[in-house]
């Protein structure tokens, strides 16, 4: 069993989401987070940590990756 | 006489502006309390996704290179807030242009400069079309 994460980028900086393999009901609720916010134009990342919590390898998703360890939504962009 | 009761109507109407002023001026300080709490939330979040050369320059000075998939580099600062704070680097590091883009939705600063950081090196085609060019 392992908890995996999603994490959107929001104005309280991120809010994480749970997910469980194991538990087929958590899954389908992050999986439509995943499928909402892409619809907006969010870009969704699979990212894989290292030690001390720091980043190693980010790649972009289309799809959400149930067995990704932790995932990253970004929001779409603007011209400035 | 009058004097007591000009006196007691000057201290009720003080007390309730005083009154009517409570929940706003409560409001205004959760208000920087969040604002602060996020702040921090996403420079922590964003340092995580530094690597460790990044985080060197980018609490050093403000900045930090990243590297797109054409072999481009791009400085992004932090310290001008958002106006054109990326930089396209040319061969030895000189700034070609500057670009003007950011998350369309209301973040911390943090968080803005992850997007910048993850857009330019995963969908850097799309940042540089959308993006402003100075």
């Amino acid at each position: 069993m392992a908890i995996h994460e999603l994490e959107v980028l929001d104005v309280t900086g991120h809010t994480t989401k749970k997910w469980d393999t194991a538990n087929e009901a958590e899954m389908e609720v992050v999986q439509r987070i995943f499928e909402d916010l892409t619809k907006k134009g969010y870009k969704g990342f699979s990212i894989k940590k290292g030690a001390g919590n720091n980043v190693t390898e980010s790649e972009p998703r289309r799809a959400f990756d149930p067995e990704a360890e932790k995932m990253l939504m970004v929001p779409p962009i603007q011209a400035g | 006489m009058l004097w007591r009761f000009i006196k007691t109507r000057v201290q009720d109407l003080v007390a309730a502006l005083r009154a009517r002023q409570a929940p706003e001026q409560r409001y205004r300080r959760n208000a920087e309390v969040n604002r602060k709490a996020a702040h921090d939330r996403a420079e922590k979040l964003l340092l995580d996704y530094l690597t460790p050369e990044q985080r060197e320059t980018y609490r050093r000075y403000g900045w930090f290179v990243v590297r797109g998939q054409s072999g481009n580099h791009y400085s992004i600062w932090k310290n001008n807030g958002l106006y054109c704070n990326i930089c396209e680097l040319g061969e030895y590091g000189q700034i070609v242009s500057r670009l003007c883009a950011h998350a369309a939705i209301n973040v911390p600063m943090g968080d803005h400069l992850l997007t910048q950081k993850l857009m330019l090196e995963h969908h850097e085609a799309e940042f540089q079309r959308v993006a402003n060019r100075m």
